[in-house]
Parts: C-alpha cells; structure tokens; sequence
C-alpha cells in the first residue's frame, strides 16, 4: 500500500514538472496565437541586417508574462539555447524586456513568444549578419568611386 | 561739577568700549590679515589653503566638478561597456578620456551631419561621454573658441571621440542649442591597451534606449519611456564602497562663517528645541542643525554673497568645492554639478558628492544646494559629510530590473507622464545609512533615489 502511495506522488510530481513547461517544444511558422500580448522593439523591423556578432531582442510585453527565444531549424522554430539553457526572460511590472542572443553568419529567423494567464502570442522576424569582409569591400569601392570623381 | 565728571567718564568708557568692540570684530573676522578688500569678492582672501591635493591645482578641481560625466561608454567591436561614474573602473576610464583630450588634434574641417549619421557614430569604436548638466564642449575640450571653426558655443549633453587606430577618427556633437549634428577629424592618442585590459575585460554589452527603439513611442497614447542615450544596462553593476561621516558644528566651521559672510560674535544667536543655531544678522541667517548640515539665506541681495563678476557656474562651482575643501581637507570628495534648475529668474545649482572611483548622493536631497541671482548666493544648503572610499564592492541591479522597482513605487504614478533623461546606479545615504541603489532623473529635471 505504502509503495503504491510513493509511485501515485512519484507519478503526480513528474506530471506537475511537465505542465510547469508551457512552453512547446516546437512552434510551427503559422502558429501566431493571440494578439496584445508582446510588442518588439528591436529589431525594429521584421527583416534587418546588422555586421555583429549579437543583438539584443527587446521589447514590451504583459507585465508578469515569459518571454521564450526560438530560433528555427529549417522545418520549424525551436527553443533557443545559449551556454545551455534555453533563453526566457520573466518580463517585470514594467512590462518592458531586453534578451541580449548570439547570432550566427547568414540569416537568423526568430520568433519571440510571451506567455501569460494562458495565452501565448508568437512573434517572428528575420536577422541577417553581413560579414566584416563584405563591409571593407564596400567602403573599397566607395573609395574607388570617389577617385573616379 | 562731580555730575559732569562722572557722566563725561561714563560717555568716554562708552565711546572706547564701542570702538573695542568695532576692532574685536574686524579681528575676529580675520580678514584684514588677507588683504580682504570689501569691494571685490574673492576666495583666495578667505581660504588660504585652495587645495588638498586631490587634484593638481584648484582649476583642475572645477574642471572636474564641472565636467564629471554622469557615465563613459566604450564601444569595441560588437561590445558597448558602459563604465558608470560609481564603477571601479570609473578613474582608468577617466585616465583615458583625460589622455584622449589631451593630445586632442584638428585634422580637418568640421562638416554638418544627419542626426542619423551622428548616432551611427556611437556604433563605431568610440568612446561616448554623457555630462548630467548642458557643456560647452571648448571648455571641456580646453580649445580656443575657433577650435570649431564658426561653431563657437557649443552646448552638449554628449560627445563621441572615435578610438580605432587603423583608421580617422572623428569627433562628433550635437549641439543643444541649435539641433545641428557635426563631425570633425581629430587625432588622439589613446591607449587602446589600458582600455581592452581595464575595461572591456568586463564582459559586458550594454546598448543605448534609442538602439533598443525605447526612446520613441509605441503609440500615440504612450509616453516616450527614455531618453535615447540612457544606457541599457543588463548586467549585475559593481559600485566602489563608500563611507561617510557627518561633519558636527565645531571650529572648522569657521570656513563657513568666513564665506556667507556671518559675523559670529554679532550676530543674535539662540539655539531652539531641535537643537539647532540660529545666527541671524540684519538680512541674512545661518542656521546649523545638529545632524551636519547648515542653510543660509539672505532676504536681500545686499546680504547674499557677491561672486564677483566672473561666469555664474564657474564662480558657483569654485565657491562650494573651496569651501568644502576648507572644512573636510581629508574627504576624498569633491562636489559635482548634478543639475541647474531656473526658478522665477534665479538659478538653483545641484550637487552631489562625487570621489574618483564613485558617487553619494543623499536621500533627502543634494548634498549641496545654491540659489543664486545675477551673481549673488542668495540661499546655500549643505550636509557636510567626510567621504572616504572603502576596498571593497557591492552589487546592484541592471537598468531594467531597477525601472521595474521603480514602476512599482506608489510615487511614481507622477512622473509616469515624463521622459525618464537619465538612470545610474550610485551610493545613497539613507536613514538606514549607506546603501547601494538608482538615481532616476526625469524630464522636468527632477529626480528620484531607490533602492531595488
């Protein structure tokens, strides 16, 4: 009886484990959820380019909600890991955040989700890092340019 | 006949009494030893000793009280460290700001900008200043006025010089007064080694409201939130430690006495149920409390300290920094110039206590407070506190968890319609004695002190 009693509160415990992640594990591209709940600032625009290494994701969001970073894989957005932890931040009453992420060559897609009271919105934009090369060789042909002048 | 010669004795001793009196006063107030000259104030009358070694001469010690920025960024790469004036950093970013300006060189002509070309220069490497009162950038550069060729005021609450060795650097403004932003070349010899040691080795990446777009509005209904050269700041910040104690009434208070004028032995004296002293003359008090602060005030301008004819600012900022180096020489404190507020034509000068490595500031108010009109000090307010910077630090907050304490305080909701200007982290002197939190400065040039 006792043994049966330890495995239902064994039982009971992973399942509470379970339900405390709301987040998923996976988000589909189409999966917008509702509205209102989360306003990004930077970046300022849903595709934007940038030669460094990070940026910081901010924005407003409900006071009190998590903000969760997804980055998608090629078939669809998955949790964000930096230094192995899968990047939220719990947005305070100010209701404003700021995630500082690493970026990786080429374009980065991410999508933002902020959780509160048991809705979700979903958020995403595109980042695409230039390469340092790239910006040299256009103040080259800017220079170039001014010479021909 | 016995009558006459008793009262003419009488009258004499009255006379001579009077005159003893008039030299004991003219002695006790020690001027005369000074060449103190009645028509022309000046400070080197009153103090003899101008400095305590603190600084390399009294102009270095204005300079500083004047042109203490509130914070330096450095921006390398893709990393922004910001190094607040409370960091122990804080005086190895000094030292290289105070080399960069130094050796600061013309090497061409300044041009006009876009605002949008002058905040793409805070993303190059650079190191970006921000002063808490308005500057004029000459005397913070210590240039001849056609240094910017026909620019010759310009006011700034900002400056960036450009730190990166393999290419030209440009020294960029904008300039308050007229909104114009400009950029001139310059060379400098600054110490790229002192600063990726000292400095960027902190592993920190902050970013500026308008980087993060909080400095614009999210709808028209929504206030702006900061100011765009508020720093971002994400990390835990590390503050200096710092101790102070009150300075009681005692002899070296005499400074004082010297300075606002207050004549002790003649002035009416009484001490109330608080247990403060009041010395009231004609048309001026000085009162002093018994917790180390004192006030003075003068209902007539006659009876207000006269700054001689010289610039306001730099007359007030010499005033309060001599005066306060002559009774707390072993403070490791000066006083920097926190805001100027004009009120109904007078202007109200505030200070902060501020050491090399880290600022104090007082939760009732600033540590020094002066009203003054057309040269005159009218009221002056001081807690007199000897400031002494410990080994040790203590931690705080990022920006945006102290923004969120603060949100949650009942007296924000007025101020909840301002632009925040600024936000740092600093020591203050509380009840509780010293403990580490945020100044928050708002838009009509208030301010609040919290603790996260």
């Amino acid at each position: 009886m006792k043994q049966k009693f330890l495995c239902l509160v064994c039982i009971l415990m992973c399942l509470c484990t379970v339900s405390s992640y709301a987040a998923p594990a996976s988000i589909s591209s189409k999966d917008y959820g509702a509205s209102g709940l989360i306003t990004v600032t930077n970046p300022g625009k849903n595709y934007s380019t940038t030669y460094n290494k990070t940026i910081t994701l901010s924005g407003y969001a409900t006071a009190h909600s998590t903000v969760y970073v997804y980055v998608f894989d090629g078939s669809s957005y998955k949790p964000y890991y930096q230094n192995g932890v899968a990047l939220s931040v719990s947005v305070g009453a100010s209701g404003i955040f700021a995630i500082p992420v690493n970026l990786s060559s080429g374009t980065n897609l991410f999508l933002l989700r902020a959780e509160s009271g048991g809705s979700y919105q979903n958020t995403t934009f595109e980042v695409n890092v230039l390469s340092s090369a790239m910006f040299g060789l256009i103040d080259r042909l800017k220079s170039l340019t001014f010479g021909l002048k | 006949m016995k009558k006459e010669f008793f009262k003419t004795a009488v009258l004499t001793c009255l006379v001579i009494s009077s005159l003893m009196l008039s030299v004991h006063i003219w002695y006790e107030k020690e001027l005369w030893s000074l060449d103190y000259s009645s028509f022309v104030y000046s400070l080197k009358n009153l103090f003899e000793k101008e400095n305590s070694g603190k600084f390399s001469s009294t102009d270095e010690l204005i300079y500083w009280s004047e042109f203490s920025p509130e914070f330096i960024s450095f921006t390398y790469g893709s990393q922004k460290v910001v190094t607040y004036n409370s960091s122990p950093e804080f005086s190895e970013a000094a030292r290289v700001v105070s080399s960069a300006v130094s050796s600061l060189t013309k090497e061409g002509d300044i041009v006009s900008v876009t605002e949008e070309e002058y905040l793409n220069t805070y993303k190059t490497n650079s190191m970006m200043l921000k002063f808490p009162v308005e500057i004029n950038l000459l005397e913070f550069l210590k240039q001849e006025e056609d240094f910017f060729d026909t620019i010759r005021e310009p006011y700034v609450n900002t400056v960036v010089i450009g730190i990166d060795e393999s290419q030209t650097n440009y020294l960029s403004f904008l300039n308050n007064h007229t909104g114009h932003a400009y950029r001139m070349p310059v060379k400098t010899d600054v110490d790229s080694v002192a600063i990726s040691q000292a400095i960027l080795a902190s592993n920190q990446n902050s970013s500026f409201a308008f980087e993060l777009n909080f400095d614009v509005k999210k709808d028209d209904s929504e206030r702006i939130l900061f100011h765009r050269f508020v720093p971002i700041t994400l990390e835990e910040q590390a503050l200096q430690s710092i101790e102070a104690k009150p300075i009681f009434y005692s002899s070296n208070y005499d400074g004082i006495f010297k300075a606002l004028g207050i004549v002790k032995n003649s002035a009416r004296t009484y001490r109330d149920k608080e247990g403060t002293v009041h010395f009231i003359e004609n048309r001026s008090t000085l009162k002093i409390f018994e917790d180390g602060a004192f006030s003075f005030e003068a209902t007539d301008p006659e009876a207000g300290v006269s700054l001689s004819n010289r610039d306001e600012k730099q007359a007030v900022l010499e005033f309060v920094n001599l005066l306060y180096q002559n009774i707390a020489p072993k403070s490791d404190a000066y006083l920097s110039l926190q805001s100027i507020r004009t009120i109904e034509g007078k202007k109200e000068y505030n200070f902060i206590y501020q050491t090399q490595n880290g600022a104090l500031c007082l939760e009732e108010g600033p540590a020094v407070q002066v009203l003054a009109e057309n040269g005159v000090i009218l009221k002056y307010d001081q807690h007199l506190l000897e400031v002494s910077l410990a080994g040790n630090t203590t931690n705080t907050t990022g920006v945006l968890e102290a923004y969120d304490s603060l949100y949650n305080r009942p007296d924000f909701s007025q101020k909840s319609k301002l632009t925040i200007r600024s936000m740092f982290p600093c020591h203050i002197l509380g009840e509780n004695g010293i403990t580490v939190g945020w100044i928050c400065g708002f838009s009509d040039q208030s301010f609040t002190y919290f603790i996260p």
